[in-house]
């Protein structure tokens, strides 16, 4: 039997030869992406843990503030360190939203910004919100982080109100 | 209206403690020599770039991102990550917990049981396992600049946190001669 090999790398459609080859050079790439995919779970499973930290709401904890445009909300957040060693806390607010379809990506001055807390500490957190003068009156919903840390964070509800 | 939030161990883990602590940092150092060092850089990088996927979801983090994305660093970082393929090599590494481990190293230096549990040495450290072998998205290069940010701003907060109760004033005065000033450059 003879086989021929055209110089066309594409040769005409419906070719066998090409066929296979595409068929192979796609088998032998998605192998090789599964090979590292596989590798880098491997090491990831092999790798030392680093213990973490769980941020756990103390009964309801979602954090309310009332603010007018143009005016500043303030946010206050009590953090209890029940772990056996330091904690260092760095809270982040992500964007928030109302329910109009109003988005804000807030501006947010934390005092103090990072803190360490020691074992059976509580510690209070400031967070002061700048209201922009253009938002719309409404309750814009979002979330605190404690950045780093593992399951989510505290809700934020601020009710922005009319200026006059 | 103030919330309370609890800082907790994860119930999955045997939890933060010196033994445990202690064990994580000795097992990191202890696998740097089974490792080769483009490994060690690669999961770094690729923990940076994890921790900035992470913190483009805040305020200032996306701002910080978007910072970057519309100036000239941005997309010549871009075209840098892409034709040298550091996003496929860093992408290719399990990403290491770099705010983690930074704090956990941290609060070795704040234990008041260090010594004692140095005794106990060699302590085995937990291993990752399913945690560590989860699947991440490609690391891109916005993703690696705003968590190495991120990083560097813990970092200075965590030693202004650390060194605060116990920095000096900004001047000192003393009594004597000054010494006579010295060195390469002053020759």
């Amino acid at each position: 039997m003879t086989v021929r090999v055209p110089n066309d790398p594409a040769g005409p459609p419906g070719n066998p030869l090409s066929e296979l080859v595409r068929l192979q050079t796609e088998f032998q790439a998605r192998l090789a992406e599964e090979t590292i995919s596989y590798l880098r779970r491997l090491q990831g499973a092999a790798a030392p843990a680093s213990p973490g930290t769980v941020v756990m709401p103390d009964g309801d904890s979602t954090l309310h503030a009332t603010a007018k445009p143009g005016g500043s909300a303030k946010l206050e957040l009590e953090i209890e360190n029940r772990q056996r060693v330091h904690c260092m806390v760095t809270p982040a607010l992500g964007q928030l939203g109302a329910a109009s379809g109003v988005t804000w990506m807030p501006a947010a001055e934390a005092s103090p910004p990072s803190l360490l807390v020691a074992p059976e500490q509580v510690v209070s957190l400031a967070l002061t919100v700048a209201v922009p003068p253009e938002l719309p009156p409404d309750t814009y919903r979002g979330m605190l982080v404690l950045q780093g840390f593992r399951q989510g964070g505290v809700p934020v509800a601020i009710a922005v109100e009319p200026a006059q | 209206m103030s919330a309370r939030v609890k800082l907790v161990d994860d119930a999955a883990e045997s939890g933060r403690s010196t033994a445990t602590l202690l064990a994580s940092l000795g097992g990191r150092l202890g696998a740097l020599h089974v490792i080769t060092g483009a490994t060690a850089i690669g999961s770094l990088a690729a923990g940076f770039a994890a921790l900035g996927r992470e913190v483009s979801a805040t305020a200032e983090g996306a701002r910080i991102r978007q910072a970057l994305e519309s100036g000239r660093a941005g997309s010549n970082g871009e075209v840098i990550w892409d034709a040298l393929r550091i996003g496929d090599w860093v992408s290719s590494h399990a990403p290491s917990p770099v705010l983690d481990q930074f704090r956990n190293d941290l609060a070795l230096l704040l234990a008041e049981d260090v010594d004692e549990t140095l005794e106990l040495l060699p302590i085995p450290p937990e291993m990752a396992g399913a945690a560590g072998a989860q699947e991440v998205p490609r690391a891109a290069f916005l993703d690696f600049a705003v968590g190495y940010w991120a990083f560097s701003v813990e970092v200075v907060r965590a030693f202004d946190a650390l060194t605060g109760p116990t920095l000096g004033p900004p001047y000192a005065v003393g009594e004597g001669t000054p010494a006579e000033p010295g060195g390469p450059l002053l020759r």
